[in-house]
């Protein structure tokens, strides 16, 4: 009878996650909240979920949303969880499975990341099979990897007409500017002239107007006419003077408009620069934008970013935005303020912006 | 010349004549990166294998040290596009077997110096659980067993924290309390969080400015009690909070701290790394006093460290200095080249000096720095991540792999 405790326990242990349990555990994980005051639960959670038998992890994956990157985690690890246990426990990794969940493009795009992860550690030859497909795909890891592949095989064809057609197909479907400038580069070598600018969707002609003063950085918060209205005939007190809009284009790479040569240098300054885009529909999109200023961005008049940070920043898309144009004309305002530090590097008074899908592809609706 | 005092300090802080079977944070306990004895080679070779225990792959960069706990080698990594995939693996110590793999997806910026990674700070552990940060200002807290415990994406509730060369500092942990010091220009705070749960305990705004130092863990003195602490550094000062509550406790805006090598608690001596090195005295019951100051002996990026042979930094310039712990006069300087992210480990006498190209310089401090050894982990090896020191063995992590040195008998 002494027995009888320690072997029901055993058996509880070892019995199956059912799925009314593991309903429970996933439900748990996707209510993880950014405070972290219900982690208790959802660390009892995760163990349920990562006890759960193998042919458990497609429904474990498909609980992972498109938009919470907290639930994601959860979810993430509770699948990585649950097979690597089940391969501990001398399971194989069921490729089919995670096969079959891959391909099926309705299922969350990150879930079918982790489940192309998985095969790729179960089969690489068929994980290595099936990426070129990926290359539109709504993941961008995926995306990512595809697009490798067909740069890849690319440099391995002699036939520029392939090569040719390849590179045209990978330019096309890349979101990183890495893979787009060594796209850009091959095609140029065989003669095929892309624009990575156009293709990633900056605006390269604006409005600009200033400076007006930021001496001890006090133009942050400071609101000068431009904030208020825009008037491409208006004429303001500046920092030393009357200012007013001037055209610029810029032919610079990534779309870098560069602010210190126009207003001569100046420091403890503010410009401002405004653009329109057209939108034929309501749309969900991001503004982009990098700079190495201080900044304030505007869409319509409502302000959407600040960032009081000066001299930081060098890759593109150091600030994503996520913004939903309206139909019609949409008006941009990015007002960029430059400090009074006289260090080499902290010279520079410039910025770039982008308007693009969530993804990170030009809009091809807007003009 | 052995300092007696300094012998004190460290026999106080690391009460063992073996090394520690742990290395629980950045440096190990409170910063110390020393451990009085241990019998850890002094030669090895990677290609042979000799005195190489064993060697794991890693799946992403990282300069971020390796911890050791209770059995296991735990290591960051990330990679990924972007930047954006966080690894927390953890080996075994013994056979360099990966007990297991958790990954998850960055929730805050990823941008970072090409030289650095996401997997900047180094993780931390209480023994009974993990807490690994990163650039993005990920916490995450898994057990010993690779179940996740809790998750913060500090991002998630501090929009604007972040800068585009990466953040780096550490989390420390005591008492039940995590704390993070994240310092940018968008949104700079410390913050403690319940090792058990993860909610925020409390939260001190910080200078805006980018800060990549480390807080430190001690027992700091106050109206005749000790009481535990986290202390601060910045270009505004010195600053010690409650461990418990975040409470203000005291603060000299006097001591500058530098931005990058962190400071150095070893029992009642606190150094402050700045404009030079100033050691503070916490054996006073009533505050600390400033023991004394030494503008030339200013480290590069690694911190500083207490030898049984003294004070001992690494400056910019590759130069190894010695200052007497009791009246922080400089006793040696021996340059011995290269570029520096790790601080070195002292081991007894001997200095573990790992520079930036995979080369581990062992260097005899009792003989006045002299090289007795120079171990190559590889030409293509970056090797930016402070080692960890842990019964018997020195844990390096490159950007590709973790090895494990110590004495193989071959």
């Amino acid at each position: 009878m002494r027995f009888i405790v320690p072997f029901t326990l055993l058996a509880l242990i070892a019995m199956p996650v059912t799925a009314d349990e593991l309903g429970t555990a996933l439900e748990t994980l996707k209510s993880a909240k950014v405070d972290g005051s219900n982690s208790r639960q959802l660390a009892e959670a995760f163990k349920v979920a990562a006890a759960a038998e193998i042919s458990q992890v497609p429904r474990i994956l498909s609980a992972m949303p498109t938009d919470d990157p907290l639930v994601q985690n959860w979810i993430r690890n509770a699948a990585d969880a649950a097979l690597a246990n089940a391969e501990a426990d001398g399971g194989e990794i069921p490729v089919e499975m995670l096969r079959d969940y891959l391909l099926d493009t309705k299922h969350p795009p990150r879930a079918r990341r982790v489940a192309y992860e998985w095969l790729k550690k179960g089969d690489s030859v068929a994980a290595s099979q099936l990426l070129p497909e990926f290359y539109n795909d709504a993941n961008l890891e995926l995306r990512y990897d595809a697009v490798a592949t067909l740069i890849d095989e690319s440099n391995n064809l002699d036939d520029d007409a392939k090569r040719t057609e390849l590179l045209k197909l990978a330019f096309a479907s890349a979101r990183d500017a890495s893979q787009l400038s060594t796209c850009a580069t091959a095609l140029e070598q065989l003669g095929v002239e892309v624009d990575i600018v156009e293709q990633l969707g900056y605006i390269t002609t604006w409005q600009i107007i200033g400076p007006f003063d930021n001496v001890k950085s006090i133009g942050f918060d400071a609101v000068y006419p431009p904030e208020q209205s825009f008037d491409n005939e208006g004429q303001y007190d500046g920092k030393s003077g009357e200012v007013k809009w001037i055209e610029v284009t810029s032919d610079a790479p990534m779309g870098v408009v560069d602010l210190a040569e126009p207003f001569d240098n100046e420091k403890g300054a503010v410009a401002y620069a405004y653009a329109t885009v057209e939108s034929p529909e309501d749309y969900k999109a991001n503004l982009r934008y990098t700079s190495h200023n201080a900044t304030k961005l505007w869409l319509n008049g409502k302000l959407v970013a600040e960032n009081n940070v000066y001299h930081s920043g060098g890759e593109g898309d150091q600030y994503i935005v996520p913004v939903t144009l309206k139909q019609g004309e949409n008006e941009i305002l990015l007002k960029v303020c430059q400090n009074e530090q006289s260090e080499p590097w902290a010279q520079s008074w410039e910025f770039a912006l982008r308007v693009c899908d969530p993804l990170g592809g030009k809009l091809r609706k807007v003009e | 010349m052995r300092y007696t005092l300094a012998f004190l300090l460290l026999t106080t802080t690391v009460a063992v004549a073996e090394p520690p079977s742990g290395w629980l944070e950045f440096r190990g306990a409170g910063g110390t990166s020393a451990v009085p004895a241990g019998d850890i080679p002094v030669e090895w070779d990677v290609d042979s294998g000799k005195n190489v225990a064993w060697r794991a792959d890693l799946p992403g960069r990282g300069v971020s040290s390796p911890i050791v706990v209770d059995g296991r080698v735990i290591v960051t990594a990330s990679d990924g596009l972007d930047r954006t995939k966080l690894h927390v693996l953890a080996f075994d110590t013994e056979s360099g077997r990966q007990l297991w793999h958790r990954q998850s997806w960055a929730t805050g910026r990823t941008q970072c110096h090409p030289t650095s990674a996401n997997a900047a700070p180094t993780p931390a552990s209480d023994g009974e659980r993990i807490y690994a940060f990163y650039s993005s200002n990920d916490l995450i807290c898994y057990d010993l067993d690779g179940n996740l415990l809790w998750y913060r994406g500090l991002v998630l509730d501090h929009p604007r924290l972040g800068n585009d060369v990466g953040m780096s500092s550490s989390p420390v942990v005591g008492d039940g309390v995590v704390v993070v010091m994240c310092e940018c220009q968008g949104d700079s705070f410390a913050a403690g969080f319940d090792c058990q749960s993860g909610e925020t305990l409390w939260q001190v705004k910080r200078p805006p400015g980018s800060n990549w130092a480390s807080p430190v863990i001690a027992q700091f003195p106050l109206d005749g009690k000790r009481v535990p602490s986290v202390l601060l550094q910045g270009d505004d000062g010195l600053h010690v909070y409650a461990l418990a509550n975040g409470k203000p406790l005291w603060s000299n805006p006097g001591i500058k701290g530098a931005s990058i090598p962190s400071a150095a608690a070893f029992a009642d001596l606190l150094l402050v790394p700045g404009d030079g090195l100033t050691a503070i005295s916490m054996s006073s019951s009533r505050e600390p006093q400033v023991m004394w100051s030494n503008d030339s002996m200013k480290p590069g990026n690694p911190s500083p460290l207490m030898t049984g042979d003294g004070v001992c930094v690494i400056s910019r310039a590759g130069v190894i200095m010695l200052a007497d712990p009791a009246t922080g006069e400089t006793t040696s300087k021996k340059r011995i080249g290269g570029s520096y992210w790790a601080t070195p480990v002292a081991v007894g006498s001997l200095l573990y000096a790992l520079d930036d190209r995979g080369n581990m310089n062992v260097i005899d401090l009792s003989q006045g720095g002299d090289i007795v050894a120079k171990n190559s982990f590889g030409d293509d090896e970056e090797t930016l991540g402070s080692p960890a020191v842990a019964g018997n063995a020195i844990y390096v992590r490159s950007h590709k792999h973790l090895w494990k040195i110590a004495k193989t008998n071959d």
